[in-house]
């Protein structure tokens, strides 16, 4: 009886929760289809209107030029950095795994204005664009997340056999790399890529304070708009939220077709 | 032509500031299989990654038949290597990690096919070149790492524990493939282990090292009964070590300032003896202990002068009981003498 009482608990908690969670996404949604929502409990009626202005506005258009390239450019970047990096340490050098866990996890404990205001200091005398600043403080703020999914990538197979075996059957170093480790971490440097630009293609606080109206990205745009216009500043959000869903969705679905190829496996060895 | 694949010649290797190999010598006899056999950490993979080129920090000499390669980059050296885990890549099929070697030389297509085709059929793997790695057995994958090794017709091909992450059953099973296929092909192969019954199985020449030394090279019979030293009297078989002092309790006549250690193995005990007694140690005592092990009883003997001493006999009569009061003979010339 008294399970009983707690599961009813629990499942009125989690529900509680969820409505908590799910109104104002739900709201923002329904805001961005509403024709008009003012002093009633549903919108008067519904329409694509907003969306269709958005999509032809150019100010839109060219925030989401450029928060694309950031988010290309900036997992680039992040990826010719980290990648031959952790490659070593997994490989060649376990040792220095330690530091780089380390080094990985300071940019969560550096807020990014103490970071923006360390970098203009430090580059402010000197010839270097501040865009190519901004790049390289977004790559390194998602060291943690691209490390870590790269990371991971080498666990699975015996690397380091791999590669060498590569140069014995005749490759050079960089060859055997390109042919033998990239296919071999493709999933894991995709997850990577993907995380590193869906950090940078949101990022907001480095951008905002090194360039500011210089370079107007999505997230900058979006906070100007939701000034000035509630409704398109919804239809944005909207927009902004399935998108980071769908890339979420489609690193699940990664996720658990490798997890359901590694079953596999086992099944298969065990046949075997 | 010579008869000599491999040489090396005063080979040492420093690792992290530690001399790891300390002027390393042997020579390598072609189309024969040799065993490095060594403890953990003796420095067995340290030389054959040496000689493979993945270790190029190096001192001295390594010839390959008779032309200096220390120099040489890995992808330069004609050497094929299978690793423990066989490193056979996972995003290629059979067939291609096959080719791999062909194809990074440029062969023509054509000639990379006729040639993966006469291997993987050498191999009895013709029906799996396109199935990939994950969906092979133990044994299949090293039977296509083989093939990957051979199709490049190395000069010499080396093997680094490719046995040792199995179970004692598959291991023997495989371990009579790689000869088979050494025999069959004619490979000259280095083949490293650290299981003294696996080298002594397959092996034409075993080299025994430790401490970064080589301390003993030889047949396999040769080795076990007679071991140069100590250490390779324990390490390679479960001799009877004895000082002088010992011997002499036993009744063997010494010199008395004879400071040497011998060795009496096991098997060589007899329970009668045939022809002049005069030729015989006999000792008397009582089993402490036995072990039976399929084949061979092994016993724990208690001489009466407190000695304990390993005795075996194969497994054709009933066993001795515990507390069996007996008198076992070894023959005076089978009673080694060892270094230290």
């Amino acid at each position: 009886m008294e399970k009983h009482i707690d599961r009813i608990i629990a499942k009125i908690v989690i529900t509680l929760i969820s409505i908590y969670l799910a109104a104002p996404i739900v709201a923002t949604i329904m805001y961005s289809f509403a024709k008009s929502w003012v002093n009633t409990i549903l919108p008067d009626g519904w329409t694509f209107e907003w969306y269709l202005q958005l999509i032809t506005n150019s100010d839109f258009l060219s925030a989401l030029a450029r928060s694309i390239i950031l988010g290309f450019v900036t997992t680039i970047i992040a990826m010719c950095c980290f990648l031959p990096v952790v490659f070593y340490a997994n490989v060649y050098d376990e040792s220095i795994k330690a530091k780089l866990r380390f080094i990985t996890v300071l940019p969560f404990t550096i807020p990014g204005i103490v970071l923006v205001t360390g970098l203009v200091r430090v580059y402010a005398n000197l010839p270097v664009p501040q865009m190519l600043v901004l790049l390289l403080a977004i790559s390194l703020l998602s060291l943690p997340v691209t490390y870590q999914a790269l990371d991971n990538a080498f666990i699975a197979h015996d690397f380091r056999a791999m590669f060498e075996q590569a140069l014995i059957l005749g490759d050079s170093p960089i060859k055997a790399f390109v042919k033998v480790v990239i296919p071999n971490i493709r999933v894991g440097m995709f997850i990577a890529m993907l995380l590193t630009f869906t950090n940078a293609f949101g990022e907001y606080v480095l951008t905002n304070i090194i360039l500011g109206g210089n370079y107007e990205t999505l997230k900058i745009y979006m906070y100007r708009l939701m000034q000035s216009n509630g409704q398109a500043s919804s239809v944005l959000t909207t927009v902004y939220f399935f998108f980071l869903a769908i890339i979420s969705i489609i690193m699940i679905a990664i996720m658990k077709w490798q997890g359901s190829k590694k079953a596999e496996e086992v099944e298969d060895t065990k046949k075997l | 032509m010579s008869s000599i694949s491999l040489e090396v010649k005063d080979l040492a290797i420093n690792l992290s500031g530690n001399q790891v190999i300390k002027d390393m010598n042997f020579k390598i006899k072609k189309n024969t299989l040799t065993t490095f056999l060594g403890p953990s950490g003796s420095g067995k993979t340290t030389v054959l990654r040496a000689i493979a080129g993945l270790n190029q920090k190096i001192a001295g000499k390594i010839l390959l038949d008779d032309t200096e390669i220390q120099n040489l980059a890995a992808n330069q050296r004609n050497i094929g290597m299978i690793f423990q885990s066989y490193a056979l890549f996972p995003n290629l099929s059979v067939f291609e990690n096959v080719a791999y070697g062909l194809r990074v030389r440029k062969e023509p297509k054509a000639t990379i096919k006729e040639k993966v085709d006469a291997i993987l059929k050498t191999v009895n793997l013709q029906d799996k070149e396109q199935s990939y790695p994950e969906n092979l057995s133990g044994g299949q994958k090293q039977r296509v790492a083989i093939a990957r090794a051979m199709v490049l017709e190395p000069k010499i091909l080396l093997l680094d524990e490719p046995l040792s992450a199995l179970d004692a059953k598959i291991r023997i099973e495989l371990r009579n493939q790689i000869r088979e296929y050494q025999q069959r092909l004619g490979i000259t192969m280095l083949f490293v282990t650290h299981d003294q019954a696996e080298a002594m199985a397959i092996s034409d020449e075993i080299i025994v090292m430790d401490n970064g030394k080589v301390q003993q090279q030889g047949s396999p019979l040769e080795i076990y009964t007679h071991p140069q030293n100590i250490f390779i009297a324990k390490f390679i078989g479960n001799h009877n070590i004895l000082d002088a002092a010992q011997l002499r309790s036993l009744g063997v006549e010494l010199a008395e300032n004879d400071k040497s250690n011998f060795i009496i193995r096991p098997e060589l005990f007899q329970i009668s003896i045939t022809g002049d007694s005069s030729d015989y140690m006999a000792v008397s005592g009582k089993v402490k202990n036995i072990s039976i092990l399929g084949d061979r009883f092994e016993y724990r003997f208690i001489t009466e002068n407190g000695l304990e001493l390993k005795v075996e006999f194969l497994n054709q009569q009933q066993a001795f009981m515990i507390e069996t009061a007996i008198t076992f003979y070894v023959k005076k010339d089978n009673i080694e003498r060892v270094g230290i």
